[in-house]
């Protein structure tokens, strides 16, 4: 029934992500992260999405209004206050392309905002691109035992508009579907 | 106690707990699939069941913290079973924890007294498509629903 997740950042488990710190403008280093499961069968309907990080919150403000803020960062229309949390699933290509103001949304690469990765019913299913051998079979599935396993790269950019210093917070997860 | 079964046209059964699961011991998939005549279903003390003769299917819902390592967590449990052409009605019998689906073939008559209140059709559109019965264990929530694809 239950499948173990394991999460690798350069090759080593990890337990929580630090995407780190920066000034306003900067886009924060890039943290590639491997997905490995111990499922029999493959993971299906795989789907990233984002929510508040109610349990150890150590943020300045609250769980919810760093969430809000997060998404609001993606919702912007101005260059300046454009940012946000980036994922880009094209591992295959050594993750080329970013979300940039004007284009927040590719074929596999996306930033977190309102409609997009902000509820489980708006989740960005995974790309057939994550790299994998055997290879994804099509979106959203993540295939049994993988000599390499899918992966990811994601960032978060800070606005320049942005003027509130402080830690911000927020969980992002993996939702799938899975037979045994 | 939690877990699934299988229950065969045979009389046989297969049953695998939630202990047997959490060991990699019983395996849906590739357990026998032929000549289901139902399945079930237990999670913290709620029951969810499909009755009927066909093709049975049973997968989770789980999700996990991206970054945080270890066991995802079981967001909803689902059974599902194909509707085959002649399955007309649909009997839906309720507890406070538990649903049962019973899904009657007309072809070989109604073989109990049926009570009106529990029937409804299945939409001669349905055929083919699956049945899913799921209980939501983040909401305590049971739902039920026609789908044209296995989930």
């Amino acid at each position: 029934m239950t499948v173990n997740i394991t999460w690798k950042l350069s090759g080593s488990a990890v337990t929580a992500v630090d995407h780190g710190s920066g000034t306003n403008g900067d886009s924060l280093t890039t943290k590639v992260l491997f997905i490995e499961h111990d499922g029999l069968n493959q993971l299906t309907e795989c789907k990233f999405w984002i929510d508040a990080k109610i349990s150890d919150y150590t943020g300045n403000l609250t769980p919810a209004a760093d969430l809000a803020e997060i998404k609001a960062w993606g919702d912007q229309e101005t260059e300046d206050a454009f940012g946000g949390f980036f994922i880009s699933m094209n591992a295959v290509g050594s993750f080329p392309t970013w979300p940039v103001y004007g284009t927040k949304l590719g074929t596999d690469y996306f930033t977190f905002c309102t409609g997009t990765g902000d509820s489980i019913e708006n989740g960005v299913t995974l790309h057939t691109n994550m790299n994998s051998t055997p290879a994804m079979s099509s979106s959203g599935i993540i295939p049994a035992s993988c000599s390499i396993w899918p992966s990811f790269a994601c960032r978060v950019h800070i606005p320049a508009e942005v003027d509130t210093v402080g830690i911000r917070q927020f969980v992002q997860k993996l939702r799938f579907t899975y037979t045994s | 106690m939690g877990g699934w079964t299988k229950s065969f046209l045979d009389g046989s059964s297969i049953i695998v707990t939630s202990e047997d699961a959490l060991q990699g011991k019983g395996s849906w998939s590739k357990s026998r699939l032929d000549g289901m005549s139902g399945a079930s279903l237990s999670e913290g003390g709620r029951h969810i069941a499909i009755t009927g003769p066909g093709e049975y299917w049973q997968s989770d819902d789980l999700e996990v913290d991206v970054g945080v390592s270890g066991p995802a967590k079981v967001m909803v449990r689902r059974l599902m079973k194909r509707i085959d052409p002649a399955e007309r009605l649909l009997q839906v019998l309720r507890t406070e924890h538990s649903i049962m689906l019973r899904v009657i073939d007309v072809r070989f008559g109604v073989g109990t007294i049926l009570t009106a209140d529990t029937l409804s059709s299945i939409p001669q559109d349905k055929a083919g498509q699956w049945l899913v019965l799921e209980y939501s264990v983040e909401k305590d929530a049971f739902k039920y629903y026609y789908s044209p694809e296995r989930i």
